[in-house]
């Protein structure tokens, strides 16, 4: 398992986390379009952490990443506001312009390019994002 | 991300390079929507040939500025992109906004659309 700690983590270590997911998944993942999609659903989740979890205040950031047989598995906790992502409803691709919502883009996007998303709070141990990717 | 600008005479061209995340999405969205709202100048061509990578952030910059053209031009202006990659490309289509966009193969084309 491959681990990634951030102590006092902000957006600008988002160029870092997606070297570390680069770094980590590239010998698991061959094809550079699923390598894309990973650093994607990890840019996603850690933004949506830093701005919305932490609201801007720099906050501790885990990131762990393992491989078994079948599955990569990526499993992100922070300490900041809980945030379930079915809380969001789903972008409408039929609306126009005027009436599309920009918030919750992030959280669709994860879900589209990930197998398997669970959210889990908890007080002591945070809040938890676990995604995964069938190899 | 690094973003060059040339300036036509009825149409703004942007070449983006990079990344373009949550940390400096809000400069790439700044540089677009200034023009429009100084000097009410909404045509955009944005070349998406050599960005490496961007996310929703980026994406939420090109819708923003397409509403300010919108808004600014009375719906005369216009935000093209151009020369996009393909993984670029698929997080259009994996947000579902592909509609809202017209996409060139070349900055001519591009330009010529205006």
């Amino acid at each position: 398992m491959e681990r990634l700690v951030l102590e006092q983590g902000t957006m600008v270590e988002l160029r870092a986390i997606a070297a570390f997911v680069d770094q980590c998944c590239a010998p698991w993942v061959v094809d550079s379009r699923t390598l894309y999609h990973l650093k994607l659903a990890v840019d996603e989740a850690c933004s949506n952490i830093f701005e919305h979890a932490y609201a801007g205040q720099p906050g501790r950031l885990e990131i762990e990443i393992e491989r078994s047989e079948a599955w990569l598995t990526l499993r992100l906790r922070d300490w900041g506001q809980p945030f379930d992502p079915d809380d969001l409803e789903e972008p409408d691709a039929s609306l126009p312009l005027e009436q599309r919502r920009v918030g919750g883009l992030g959280v669709h996007l994860i879900r589209q390019v990930m197998d398997r998303v669970l959210y889990r709070f908890d007080t002591t141990l945070g809040n938890c994002l676990t995604l995964q990717k069938k190899l | 991300m690094n973003l060059e600008h040339e300036e036509l005479k009825r149409v703004d061209i942007f070449r983006a390079s990079g990344r373009i995340d949550s940390s400096n999405a809000q400069q790439f969205e700044d540089a677009l929507t200034e023009k429009i709202k100084k000097d009410g100048r909404g045509n955009l061509v944005v070349n998406l040939k050599d960005v490496e990578y961007m996310s929703s952030a980026a994406i939420r910059a090109l819708i923003a500025a397409l509403k300010e053209t919108r808004g600014k031009m009375l719906g005369a202006g216009n935000v093209v992109l151009v020369e996009v990659p393909p993984h670029i490309r698929e997080v259009f289509d994996l947000a579902a906004i592909t509609s809202l966009f017209t996409f060139y193969d070349t900055e001519a084309q591009a330009v010529g659309s205006f």
